[in-house]
């Protein structure tokens, strides 16, 4: 790393440190109750507010909330960089690749084909929300399979987008047909999944999430030398020594799970995977997988918890994640399209 | 001393259980010390070759030896200390330093998070040294032209600390001035740092000034081996291609075009070069040179070139017109 590269990262990481504080704090502060600033301090200092209300809604809503969208974010992202980098891909993400889609086709299944349910708010079976965590990854899984092969045929990378966007209209259509034979509460269930939300985790089910995801944060820690071998080519890879099939097949193990166990949980957020990487990228304009991991994380748990913010700021109830990301989405993609040739990692 | 030996080698590629042999019985060495060029045409089985060496591929029948170990017992992690790759693929990591580039090249050296250790970081300033790079360290590959890049490249393989260097087309994009800086920079390496550097290339002159030795696939797929004049005197170049317009010549180390020309004459100038050019000139103007012909263009300079009836003209065009 260059002492110029190094401060870059310090300043950075800084930044990044600092408004994830700042958005937790607003996003214990805001939200459909009016709570004072005191109240919930003294409250999450283990005193006892007198108020069974404004206790649950701190303790049980909010401090999940902020947990779950930090955890989410930084697992959608690090799966999106690392789609980026296994299918040497700038524009592959989960969601844009159907890796979200299948791991929602899988809930679907379950949801509304065997009237399973998720989330602390539609029920608390745990039965069922195994159920539908092993069919999201196993859903992500089978979408992965099928991308890894199509990848291995056809050397395109626009082909594999493609390919992408026509496994998820096909898990689309599936899931269509699943809807027509829903049960009403399944179905209502599913839709409201569907829009995308922070607060499905409850608190006993969060030790698994943030398990599986802190685990999975780690596996990919791990994996930034032979990332980084990857970026030269499967050729090159190769020839440093980097087991590139191995290699490929542990990403995707990583990625899918990832995706999976956030899109159970969360539904299918979109955008976060795709345009995290190229924020990072661009914050520290590095190739360096050693730096860009953290940082990806980092700005995933504060893109994330910034979406949360706008959701639950609305004066008329809370705003579906989906509607939000691809409004900060978006205008990112379309600026590192427009300025792909003048941007150093394109290149 | 040989580094790499292979034993009645056959390279091919295998498609559904069907195989097909491009070239067979391959008795190949590799020495340290010596630059070696691989000539042949495209699909004569170049990069097939390459990926044999590079162990990329097994071969369909014999073997690889390296170092007086059969590849077949080599793992990964140690061909990567023996065999060092430069590739024509264009590399994803744009916003890579330099130095960080140079630095992926010591990855079969550095531990399990790859962090490079003042060892390390001290080969990868010297490889940058070697190459004539060091200014550049601190710049983005994307900011190289394709020349810088090669060289870019080349350390990361001279970083690998490998014995043996190979490169498939290290000159193939690359304009005539960094086509020659590269491949001088490769003989340099070959004889000073004692790498044994195998490349393929189509640059048929810089590889026969440079090259210590040459493996050339003839058109009917045998690989004739030997010191660059060895080959170049066995005749092996008139064979690269199947084609019989086009034939090697020795004068000029490149391949030409046989042209068909309707007369013949001899040559008087006292300027190689532009008794060179006018050979040319008069060449794709269908008038070949003969030492023994009795016409005789005596040429004083481009435009003053004096017709066998004693007349002066000023261009090719006027003698051509004049033996119409």
């Amino acid at each position: 790393m260059t002492n110029l590269g190094s401060h870059r990262f310090a300043i950075v990481t800084i930044v990044l440190a600092f408004m994830l504080l700042v958005l937790m704090v607003a996003c214990l502060l805001f939200g459909s109750v009016d709570i004072d600033a005191n109240v919930i301090f003294s409250i999450l200092m283990g005193k006892d507010s007198g108020n069974e209300a404004l206790n649950t809604i701190v303790l049980e809503s909010r401090v999940p909330m902020i947990l779950t969208a930090m955890l989410a974010g930084a697992a959608l992202s690090v799966s999106g960089l690392l789609l980026q980098t296994t299918f040497n891909n700038p524009l592959a993400g989960p969601s844009i690749l159907g890796v979200s889609t299948g791991a929602g086709l899988g809930v679907a299944i379950v949801m509304l084909a065997m009237g399973g349910t998720i989330g602390g708010v539609y029920g608390d079976s745990i039965g069922g929300y195994f159920a539908t965590l092993l069919a999201a990854v196993i859903g992500a899984g089978v979408v992965l399979v099928i991308l890894m092969v199509f990848a291995s045929i056809v050397k395109s990378s626009t082909m594999l987008l493609i390919m992408g966007i026509l496994v998820s209209y096909l898990a689309s259509s599936v899931i269509s047909l699943l809807n027509s034979v829903a049960t009403e509460q399944g179905l209502q269930s599913y839709v409201y999944w569907g829009f995308g939300n922070f607060t499905g985790v409850s608190l006993d089910q969060m030790p698994i999430f943030a398990i599986v995801i802190v685990l999975s944060l780690v596996a990919a820690m791990l994996m930034i030398k032979p990332l980084n071998a990857l970026l030269l080519g499967t050729r090159y890879a190769q020839n440093l020594g980097v087991n590139t099939h191995r290699t490929r097949n542990l990403l995707l193990l990583i990625t899918g799970v990832l995706t999976a166990v956030v899109t159970a949980f969360c539904g299918p957020i979109g955008f976060l995977g795709l345009v995290v990487p190229h924020i990072a990228r661009l914050a520290l304009n590095t190739s360096d997988h050693s730096r860009l991991m953290p940082v990806t994380m980092l700005t995933g748990a504060v893109t994330a918890l910034l979406c949360t913010l706008i959701s639950v700021s609305s004066p008329h109830g809370i705003i579906p994640i989906n509607a939000i990301t691809p409004i900060i989405g978006v205008p990112i993609i379309i600026y590192i399209i427009i300025n792909r040739r003048k941007i150093n990692y394109f290149n | 001393m040989a580094i790499l030996h292979t034993h009645n080698m056959a390279v091919g590629f295998g498609q559904k259980g069907k195989k097909t042999i491009l070239l067979k019985e391959l008795n190949l060495t590799l020495e340290q010390g010596s630059l070696v060029a691989l000539l042949g045409r495209n699909g004569a089985g170049k990069s097939t070759l390459i990926r044999a060496i590079t162990c990329d591929n097994a071969p369909i029948e014999g073997s690889v030896e390296i170092n007086s170990k059969p590849s077949s017992s080599i793992t990964k992690h140690q061909l990567s200390k023996l065999v060092a790759l430069v590739a024509t693929e264009r590399i994803m990591g744009g916003a890579f330093t330099i130095s960080e580039l140079v630095g992926l090249g010591r990855q079969p050296h550095t531990g399990f998070l790859g962090r490079l250790s003042k060892h390390d970081k001290d080969v990868v300033n010297q490889c940058l040294e070697a190459v004539g790079i060091s200014h550049k360290a601190q710049q983005h590959v994307a900011s190289l032209s394709d020349g810088e890049r090669q060289k870019a490249m080349i350390a990361k393989a001279l970083a690998q600390e490998t014995p043996i260097i190979v490169l498939d087309e290290p000159t193939a994009f690359l304009d005539v001035a960094s086509r020659i800086e590269t491949m001088q920079l490769l003989h340099k390496l070959a004889h000073e740092q004692n790498k044994a550097v195998l490349l393929s290339s189509h640059d048929i002159s810089q590889s026969l000034l440079l090259a210590d030795e040459l493996w050339v696939i003839t058109n009917d797929r045998e690989v004739v081996t030997g010191t660059t004049e060895q080959v170049v005197m066995s005749g092996a170049m008139d064979r690269v291609f199947g084609d019989t317009s086009i034939f090697f010549n020795g004068n000029l180390c490149d391949y030409e075009a046989q042209l068909p020309t309707r007369v013949k004459v001899k040559l008087v100038c006292d300027d190689s070069n532009l008794a060179r050019c006018m050979t040319n000139a008069l060449l794709r103007n269908g008038i070949a040179i003969d030492e023994t012909s009795p016409f005789a263009l005596n040429v004083a300079a481009a435009d003053k070139i004096t017709l066998p009836d004693g007349k002066i003209v000023g261009s090719v065009k006027d003698v051509v017109k004049y033996f119409q």
